[in-house]
C-alpha cells in the first residue's frame, strides 16, 4: 500500500510537471528529433549541393566566390537539354504503363480477390522489390536478347522473320524495366483506395442510368484518383531520377539526366556544374509537385 | 423517360392503374431460396410497403425491381413491360439504399443531378433542378457542401433527391432510415410520405419496422421465409391478421392456439384452458384447430370483475410503465395475459400480485385458421 503511495505520488509528479511545460514546448520536444534527422541528412546535404552550384571551382576546390555560369552551361547545353527531355519522357511512359497495368491490378485485388488469397496476391505484387535488382535486370536482359526466349518464341510462331532488337539496350527497354521496377509503388496506393470502395456505389451509379464503361468511369476512378496521382509521383519521380535501369537495359545512344549529372562528377570532375544540373532537376520536380497539388487539391484528395 | 408533365397528370383508370406486376418470382442463391414464389401488383402512385424479419427475402426481392438481382424464375413487369432482360441503367427504377450509399468524392450538387447527367442534360438544366430539389428537400443552398459535412438525416434526404431527380416510375427503398434515431426517423417517416403526396410518385418501401410500416404506406404486404404471407391496407393487416405470424409481427398480440366451435357462436377452446368467444365470420370451420388474436389494447383490466363477453380473474404479475401508457402482464390460470391500458391518474395503478379481472368483448378476438 504504502510503496503503491508512493509510485502514484511520484508520477502524479511527473505528470505535474509535464503538465507544466506549455503546451508548444511540449509539441517542439517532440518534433526535436525528426527535425534533427531531416536536417542533417536532407537538409545540409542539400544546401550543400546548392552552395557548389553557385560557387567558383578552381581545380578540386570550391572557392567563396559566387557565380552563375555553372547554370548558364546547364541551361545552354544541348546534352542536358537532351538528356532531360530524354528523362521526362521515359518517366511519363513509363508512368503511363503502371497506371494502364496498375489499375486493373488493384481492382482486382481490392474488389474481386478472394480474401483467402489477397494477403498472398499482395505478397506477390510487393515481391519484386525484394529481389535484388540487377539480378533482375539481367534475367531481363536475357529474355529480351537476340538468342533470348522472346524472340526464340516469336520466330517459332513465325511471327517474325528476324529477331527484335530493341528489346534490350533501348528505350523501350528502359521503359519495362523501369515500369516493373517501380509498379509494386503505384499498385499500393490505389489498392489502399479502392478498399474503400464500397459496392453499393456501383450498385447506385448503375441505378441511377450508367451503363458498365461510365460506373468505372464516374465512381472507380473517381474512388481511385488519389492513389493515381500518389503513385503517378511516386512512379514518375523515381523513374525520372534512376539512373541504374537506363545504366543496364538502355542502349549507348541516349543518355539520361540522372547520368549527365554522373558524367560530369565523374569523368569531368565539374561539381559546380553537377550541382547546377541537380538544382535544375530540383526546380523541375518542385514545379511538378506544385503543379499536381495545385491542380488537385491534396486537402481534398487524402 | 418521364417527363415532369406526364407525372403530374392524373392517372387514368385503365390498367395503367397498375404501375408494377410481379408475378411468380423466386429467386435461389445455391440451395438456399431467397424469395419463394412471390406475385403481388403495386398500384400507380402508391406507398406499398413490405414488411418483413431480417432474412426474409424482402431486400433481395427489392433488388430484384431494381434490376441488380437476376430472377431465378417468374417475372416483373413496369409500366406494362416486362423488365427481365432489361439491366438495372435502364430501368424506370431508382433505388434509396440502406447505407445510403452517396458519392463521397462528389459534393451535394454533383450527387443529386447524377441521375441526370447520365441521361445527359446540359450543366445549367442540372443546377436548376438540383436547386429545385434542394427546395423540396429543405435544404436550400447546400448544393456546394462535401456530403461528409452534411448530418445523417440531411444526407438521408440527399440520397432521396439523387434518387427522386431522375423521375421514377418506382422509387425503391431499402429501410433508408433504419441508421437514424428514433425521434429522426418518426420526422423521415411523415417527410417521405409528404414527398410521395407532393409528387404522387409510386413508392416501394421495404423495412423490418413494422411502424413505418403502418403510418406511412397506402398498403402492406408482410414477408416472411421467401414468401408474402398478406397484403392488404395497414388497418387490414392489424386488424385481421392472415396468419398467426401476422398476428404476433404487425403490433402485439396475445395469441391463443385451440379447437374452434361453431355450435353456439364462435367459440375456441384453447389449449391453455380459456374458453373464448370470438367475432363472428363465415370464413371460420365449424370445427377444427385454430388461433384466437387478442390485440393488447383490446383488454380492460379492473379492480373489480369485467362486464364483457369474455371475462375472467388473474392476478397482476407484472407493470410496464411506458408514460403514454401502461402495460399489465395479467396471469389467468396458466395463461399470461398482456393487457394495455392507458395511463390515467398515476394513483390508481394497480400493483404486482392485486387480484384483478380483465376482460374483453368477442369484436376484439380474431379467428384466424391457416
Amino acid at each position: 500500500m504504502g510503496v503503491n503511495t508512493e509510485t502514484g505520488g511520484e508520477a502524479t509528479g511527473f505528470s505535474q510537471r509535464l503538465r507544466s511545460v506549455s503546451k508548444r514546448t511540449r509539441g517542439a520536444l517532440v518534433a526535436l528529433p525528426p527535425v534533427a534527422y531531416l536536417t542533417l541528412f536532407f537538409a545540409i546535404p542539400i544546401l550543400t549541393i546548392l552552395s557548389f552550384s553557385v560557387r567558383v571551382q578552381q581545380n578540386l576546390q570550391m572557392t567563396n566566390e559566387l557565380t552563375l555560369d555553372h547554370y548558364a552551361t546547364v541551361l545552354t547545353s544541348e546534352t542536358f537539354r537532351g538528356a532531360l527531355f530524354y528523362s521526362v519522357r521515359v518517366a511519363v511512359i513509363t508512368t503511363a504503363i503502371a497506371l494502364v497495368v496498375g489499375l486493373p491490378v488493384s481492382y482486382y485485388l481490392a474488389l474481386k480477390a478472394d480474401d483467402r488469397f489477397r494477403n498472398m496476391l499482395l505478397f506477390l505484387v510487393i515481391a519484386p522489390l525484394w529481389i535484388n535488382f540487377f539480378v533482375r535486370s539481367y534475367a531481363m536482359i536475357q529474355l529480351g536478347s537476340p538468342q533470348g526466349f522472346i524472340n526464340g518464341f516469336l520466330l517459332s510462331l513465325g511471327v517474325i522473320g528476324e529477331p527484335l532488337r530493341w528489346l534490350v539496350y533501348s528505350q523501350p527497354a528502359v521503359i519495362f524495366g523501369l515500369a516493373s521496377l517501380y509498379l509494386p509503388l503505384m499498385v499500393l496506393p490505389l489498392y489502399a483506395m479502392l478498399r474503400q470502395l464500397d459496392e453499393a456505389w456501383l450498385e447506385a451509379a448503375q441505378d441511377l442510368g450508367a451503363g458498365p464503361l461510365r460506373v468505372h468511369r464516374e465512381v472507380t476512378l473517381s474512388a481511385a484518383l488519389p492513389g493515381m496521382i500518389l503513385g503517378g509521383l511516386f512512379v514518375f519521380l523515381l523513374s525520372l531520377g534512376n539512373q541504374a535501369v537506363p545504366r543496364i537495359l538502355g542502349g549507348a545512344k541516349n543518355t539520361t539526366y540522372s547520368e549527365s549529372i554522373l558524367l560530369q562528377l565523374e569523368g569531368s570532375v565539374a561539381w559546380g556544374t553537377a550541382a547546377a544540373a541537380s538544382g535544375v532537376m530540383m526546380a523541375f520536380v518542385v514545379l511538378v509537385l506544385v503543379g499536381v497539388f495545385y491542380v488537385f487539391d491534396m486537402e481534398e484528395l487524402f | 423517360m418521364t417527363t415532369s408533365s406526364t407525372r403530374s397528370e392524373p392517372a387514368t383508370e385503365t390498367a395503367s392503374d397498375v404501375a408494377v406486376a410481379v408475378d411468380g418470382l423466386r429467386k435461389e442463391f445455391g440451395q438456399l431460396t431467397a424469395v419463394d414464389g412471390v406475385s403481388f401488383t403495386i398500384r400507380d402512385g402508391e406507398f406499398f410497403t413490405l414488411v418483413g424479419p431480417s432474412g426474409c427475402g424482402k431486400t433481395t426481392l427489392l433488388r430484384m425491381l431494381a434490376g441488380l438481382e437476376d430472377e431465378t424464375d417468374g417475372s416483373i413487369s413496369i409500366d406494362g413491360a416486362d423488365m427481365t432482360a432489361v439491366p438495372a441503367e435502364k430501368r424506370p427504377t431508382s433505388m434509396v439504399f440502406q447505407d445510403l450509399a452517396l458519392f463521397p468524392f462528389k459534393n451535394v450538387f454533383e450527387n443529386l443531378t447524377f441521375g441526370l447527367k447520365m441521361q445527359g442534360e446540359s450543366k445549367s438544366v442540372r443546377r436548376e433542378r438540383a436547386e429545385e430539389m434542394l427546395d423540396v428537400l429543405d435544404l436550400q443552398g447546400y448544393a456546394d457542401n462535401e456530403i461528409e459535412e452534411l448530418s445523417g438525416g440531411e444526407q438521408q434526404r440527399i440520397a432521396l433527391g439523387r434518387s427522386l431527380l431522375t423521375e421514377p416510375d418506382l422509387l425503391l427503398l431499402d429501410e433508408p432510415l433504419s441508421s437514424l434515431d428514433v425521434k429522426l426517423r418518426k420526422e423521415m417517416q411523415l417527410e417521405l410520405r409528404r414527398i410521395h403526396d407532393d409528387l404522387e410518385s409510386t413508392f416501394f418501401y421495404v423495412t423490418h419496422d413494422q411502424e413505418v410500416a403502418l403510418t406511412a404506406s397506402d398498403r402492406i404486404g408482410v414477408m416472411n421465409d421467401g414468401k408474402l404471407v398478406q397484403v392488404g391496407t395497414p388497418r387490414e393487416v392489424y386488424e385481421e391478421p392472415a396468419t398467426p405470424f401476422v398476428a404476433e409481427f404487425i403490433g402485439d398480440t396475445n395469441l391463443f392456439e385451440g379447437e374452434i366451435d361453431e355450435a353456439d357462436g364462435t367459440t375456441v377452446e384453447t389449449d391453455s384452458g380459456l374458453e373464448i368467444v370470438a367475432a363472428d365470420r363465415d370464413d371460420i370451420p365449424d370445427s377444427g384447430r385454430g388461433f384466437v388474436s387478442v390485440r393488447p389494447e383490446r383488454i380492460t383490466v379492473s379492480e373489480s370483475s369485467v362486464d364483457a363477453d369474455n371475462s375472467f380473474e388473474g392476478t397482476v404479475a407484472d407493470r410496464i410503465y411506458q408514460g403514454d401508457d401502461i402495460t399489465y402482464e395479467v396471469t389467468v390460470g396458466d395463461v399470461r395475459l398482456q393487457a394495455e391500458q392507458p395511463a390515467a391518474d398515476g394513483d390508481d395503478l394497480l400493483a404486482r400480485g392485486d387480484t384483478v379481472g380483465v376482460g374483453f368483448d368477442r369484436e376484439s378476438a380474431y379467428v384466424i385458421t391457416e
